[in-house]
């Protein structure tokens, strides 16, 4: 039975997709530690792949990110999806729960709207005040901490003032919130800032380095593409070289958290994911022992009363 | 830990701000997507088309996304579709995102809005029998999601010892009847490889069978039969209802392999 092991620091995984299920359940996942799924396909109460899901639980160790719970909508969470994940995250018992930071959900003219896309908060006081808000209610809904990811986006707020690092520290710190580093992601954005590869190693390593250590629980690592006049976060190759160097600057810095491979489009053979994952488990082994280490020890997660201050002052939509 | 709060006004602001970013994700075909875009969106900087490429990029994305959405939901209808014009399921897709897009976090849940879309489109020429091919494949969807049904097998014990106007057989929420009453669904009746009775198809019957959705042809008796339990007549009611060419000993068993059958009620 391995629903709700705890994951090992040094522990590496890839992210569990279609055409890898029946490998997997069959023959194992030589190599691997941990898998990882992306939430909102297993929420159908029934059916195939929620058994799936299920008897995996039994065997390996699991990781549940969402990618629909729009945590930084202005129109409120939606606690029916809410109540889903609860029972999905009861059921399996994964070792990690994680979101991301930014918004889909819309109250359009027309109506309510999920756009399905990972749109990015404002790095302001407003943007962060309503983010660590709905984390709350999450974390409240779930009955557990959850990683919070920071995004790849393509548009930015003229209203962005708080830098990244400082809003998700503070967002960590409000809420009790773990962050989940996805390192493609700052290297993406860097790059999509017009830096050139080794300015932006050197822009994510700084990057880095103002986090807060303590509250980081996860790293994804995933692959991009330069397509004309941009680049895009397609998850669809192997990681590059440069950001595994931003992974050893992580590993330095801030230690070993699990590490996940992501790869969702057009997944390769399994052996392929393996092969990236030793290849994130040789760069752990690069470190002295000391130096990925796990995490420090994080404050008391805030009392009950106040928890539930917060959450009167949330404004979650049915 | 210092608590941060979101007060009503800023939250307003942000509530425009972010619906006019997806607005600008769903404008309509031929108009740039960033001329709706909120004032104070931005490109990252590096990004060569600055902002009607970020967008479109975004939008490009969720064009993507909904094909694949309808088309593992919809695939004979997909079939059907592109062998008659190809690249028309596509644009269907993206049509029926951008004019009913999904309002929850699961995408499983959204697609339904399409058979009212292909029905609204019969007036432009569009067969009537792609409307109801994408009626039982959006009923073959839903049943492969839901909640593990239960049978009561233990119930069928009643029917050896009660009267049959004392009891009803009650079937399985998952399992959907559709007549074929009208010409279009008519159409569709050979498309199930089984048949239930021997007469002439007139309904098709689809449910979930282990994981999947299934679907199989009804004749006149059977769908007489399967409509009397739906509305909760007696045993002695709906075999009525079925008439002589219903063969209960045949059906029963078939519905309890089937899962057709919940259980066995008292009145």
């Amino acid at each position: 039975m391995r629903a709700g092991a705890t994951l090992w620091p040094v522990a590496v995984g890839v992210g569990w997709r279609q055409p890898h299920y029946r490998e997997v359940m069959a023959t194992g996942a030589p190599g691997i530690d941990f898998l990882e799924v992306h939430t909102e396909n297993f929420l159908a109460p029934g059916g195939a792949t929620r058994q799936l899901l299920r008897d995996a639980a039994l065997k390996f160790p699991l990781s549940l990110h969402g990618v629909g719970m729009s945590l930084g909508s202005a129109a409120g969470v939606d606690l029916g999806h809410l109540k889903r994940v609860r029972a999905l995250v009861d059921e399996v018992r994964p070792g990690l729960v994680s979101e991301h930071a930014g918004f889909s959900r819309v109250q359009r003219a027309a109506g309510m709207a999920h756009a399905h896309e990972l749109l990015p908060v404002p790095f302001s006081e407003r943007g962060l005040a309503l983010l660590a808000t709905q984390v709350d209610t999450a974390q409240q809904a779930l009955g557990r901490q959850i990683l919070i990811e920071n995004l790849s986006a393509y548009v930015a707020w003229e209203e962005d003032t708080i830098r990244e690092p400082e809003f998700f520290n503070r967002l960590a710190a409000a809420t009790g919130c773990g962050l989940l580093l996805d390192l493609n992601n700052l290297h993406v954005n860097a790059l999509n800032r017009g830096l050139d590869d080794d300015a932006a190693v050197r822009d994510c390593a700084a990057w880095l380095d103002d986090i807060d250590a303590g509250a980081v629980g996860q790293y994804h690592l995933a692959g991009h593409a330069q397509v004309e006049g941009m680049v895009l976060d397609h998850h669809g190759g192997r990681v590059a070289e440069a950001t595994w160097s931003i992974y050893r600057h992580a590993l330095g810095r801030i230690g070993a958290r699990p590490t996940l491979i992501e790869w969702d489009a057009e997944p390769p053979q399994l052996a392929t994911l393996g092969e990236e994952a030793a290849r994130a488990r040789r760069e752990q082994g690069a470190f002295e022992r000391e130096l990925i280490a796990p995490p420090p020890a994080r404050p008391a997660p805030r009392s009950p009363s106040r928890r539930r201050q917060t959450q009167e002052a949330g404004h979650a939509a049915p | 830990m210092r608590r941060l709060e979101c007060d009503d006004d800023a939250r307003q602001a942000l509530l425009a701000l972010q619906a006019g970013v997806v607005d600008a994700l769903l404008a309509p075909p031929g108009r740039p997507p960033s001329q709706w875009a909120p004032e104070g969106l931005k490109a990252l900087p590096g990004i060569r088309g600055a902002l009607p490429q970020a967008l479109g990029t975004y939008r490009g994305h969720a064009r993507a996304l909904s094909q694949r959405a309808l088309r593992s939901i919809y695939p004979r209808l997909r079939e059907r579709m592109e062998a008659g014009a190809p690249g028309s399921f596509a644009a269907i897709a993206w049509s029926c995102w951008r004019h009913h897009a999904p309002v929850q976090g699961d995408l499983g849940d959204w697609g339904q809005a399409l058979i009212g879309q292909l029905a609204e489109a019969q007036a432009d020429g569009l067969p009537p029998a792609w409307t109801a091919l994408a009626r039982l494949e959006w009923a073959l969807h839903r049943v492969e999601r839901i909640a593990d049904p239960v049978q009561d097998l233990g119930s069928l014990a009643l029917l050896g010892r009660l009267p049959a106007a004392a009891v009803r057989l009650v079937l399985a929420d998952h399992v959907d009847l559709h007549r074929g009453d009208d010409a279009a669904m008519r159409e569709l009746l050979d498309l199930p490889p089984e048949c239930f009775g021997t007469g002439p198809r007139e309904a098709v019957i689809v449910w979930r069978d282990g994981w999947r959705g299934q679907w199989a042809a009804l004749d006149a008796s059977v769908l007489g039969w399967c409509e009397a339990l739906r509305e909760g007549a007696d045993l002695e009611r709906a075999l009525q209802d079925a008439g002589p060419a219903f063969d209960f000993s045949a059906w029963l068993p078939a519905a309890v392999a089937r899962g057709w059958l919940a259980r066995v009620e008292t009145l």
